[in-house]
């Protein structure tokens, strides 16, 4: 679907991706690029305990006498508390008729069952996620407003195409050649779901995701390819699907964004879907294992202290690994992709004799 | 009278309503950018045509309503 970003809306987005480039510059200060948190967070072990808050008190009164430090904290609190007004501005900026084309995109190929009777989980509701204004539901049009102007033109902007072949690359990491039934779960508007039927063109896709405004922007999406994607409002935790019937069972950076017992649930949940011989994928950031003292520092302080993603520590502390074989799936591995070993991916088999 | 009309406190928000400020300002500094280009390439503009001109009482309440939404911009940063 054809739409141009206004003048307002453009050159604000320039000066979002401009105040990131160039305030990102001051993290080679020497009082930040050499701030080293302890022997104790260099590649922390999953599931053992550390003393979090008092690494990032300490780590922070250092920091405190840094100049450079208190300017690009400042720089990017107020990039996280601004994007979303910005794209929604932006939005709001653009000719009426795009609303209409939005809708009449939402007729064709794919369909989105809704659950207008579903109880949002308490871990979910109301919060807004990266801080990002309105969360993911608060716009008639969200969905646009996160896959289009957030996704695609702010962060995708941003980090040059890099996105969609970090997806490309997670969809053909799957143990599993041909899949003809595969279900992703939390599929937001559908970037990863773009990038499975790319990759398995004579898939059946199902994929669900709490928020109905994102979905219904996949399903603009999936029509706009001409696929036939069944989009369902639910819970990962909680599908009501029936069991065993995909081929591959998957996601894409959702793990990081949920408490630890509903990921066990989710891992469950995946197990009970996938098929006898199936395959498990779970594409998500990077785990605190793979990361040096000062990567810990450096991921925990601006995701999970300031950058409201309220669950990143404990994503980050699980051995994924441990919970992927406790609900059932064998021949577990979990590594990064690529020369940046971005995104990190689980994969796994459901025992054929299950 | 008090100098010290914020308090140290504020001076994270006087930060943030500084960027705000940086980023209204960058906005009206591209649309002036292009309707400059626009203008000049359609051969519409003299020289000295945006130097010396003095708006009617339609454009100010044009330019009084969209000076409002600017301020108001800044005032939300200083009192988030």
């Amino acid at each position: 679907m054809g739409y141009q970003v206004q003048q307002r809306g453009r050159a604000s987005i320039d000066f979002l991706t401009d105040l990131r480039r160039c305030s990102n510059r001051l993290e080679a200060d020497p009082a930040i690029a050499g701030i080293n948190p302890g022997a104790i967070f260099d590649h922390p072990q999953a599931g053992t305990k550390l003393d979090f808050v008092s690494m990032q008190t300490k780590t922070l009164r250092l920091l405190s006498d840094s100049e450079a430090f208190r300017v690009l904290r400042l720089c990017r609190e107020w990039m996280l508390a601004a994007h979303g007004r910005i794209a929604m501005e932006a939005f709001a900026e653009m000719p009426v008729a795009l609303s209409a084309e939005l809708d009449a995109a939402k007729s064709g190929s794919s369909t989105l069952q809704y659950a207008p009777d579903l109880t949002l989980p308490a871990y979910w509701d109301g919060y807004e996620f990266h801080r990002s204004s309105g969360g993911w539901d608060g716009h008639d049009y969200m969905g646009f407003v996160h896959g289009e102007l957030i996704h695609f033109h702010m962060v995708g902007r941003a980090l040059a195409g890099v996105l969609h072949a970090q997806r490309l690359a997670a969809a053909e990491a799957a143990l599993y050649d041909a899949p003809e039934r595969i279900l992703e779960m939390g599929c937001a508007s559908g970037q990863f779901t773009a990038a499975l039927a790319g990759t398995y063109p004579n898939a059946r896709i199902t994929a669900l995701d709490l928020s109905a405004r994102q979905l219904e922007q996949a399903l603009r999406r999936g029509n706009e390819q001409g696929a036939s994607w069944s989009l369902l409002q639910a819970a990962a935790e909680q599908t009501g699907l029936k069991a065993a019937q995909y081929d591959l069972v998957c996601s894409y950076a959702v793990f990081h964004e949920l408490p630890r017992a509903v990921a066990e649930q989710v891992m469950v949940e995946k197990f009970r879907l996938c098929k006898p011989g199936g395959a498990l994928l779970m594409a998500d950031v990077k785990p605190y294992s793979s990361l040096s003292a000062h990567e810990v520092w450096n991921a925990d302080f601006w995701n999970q202290v300031v950058g409201g993603d309220p669950h990143w520590r404990e994503y980050a502390m699980t051995d994924f690994i441990a919970l992927a074989e406790s609900a059932g799936f064998v021949n577990v591995v979990w590594q990064g992709l690529g020369q940046y070993h971005y995104p990190y991916v689980l994969t796994g088999r459901k025992p054929a004799s299950h | 009278m008090s100098a010290n009309r914020l308090k140290p406190e504020d001076i994270d928000k006087l930060g943030d309503a500084l960027i705000a400020l940086t980023h209204e300002v960058w906005v009206l500094r591209d649309r002036q950018k292009v309707l400059e280009r626009l203008l000049a390439d359609a051969g519409v503009l003299a020289p000295d045509a945006v130097q010396g001109f003095q708006p009617d009482d339609s454009l100010n309440a044009e330019l009084g309503a969209e000076r409002e939404a600017l301020i108001n911009n800044v005032l939300r940063a200083l009192s988030a």
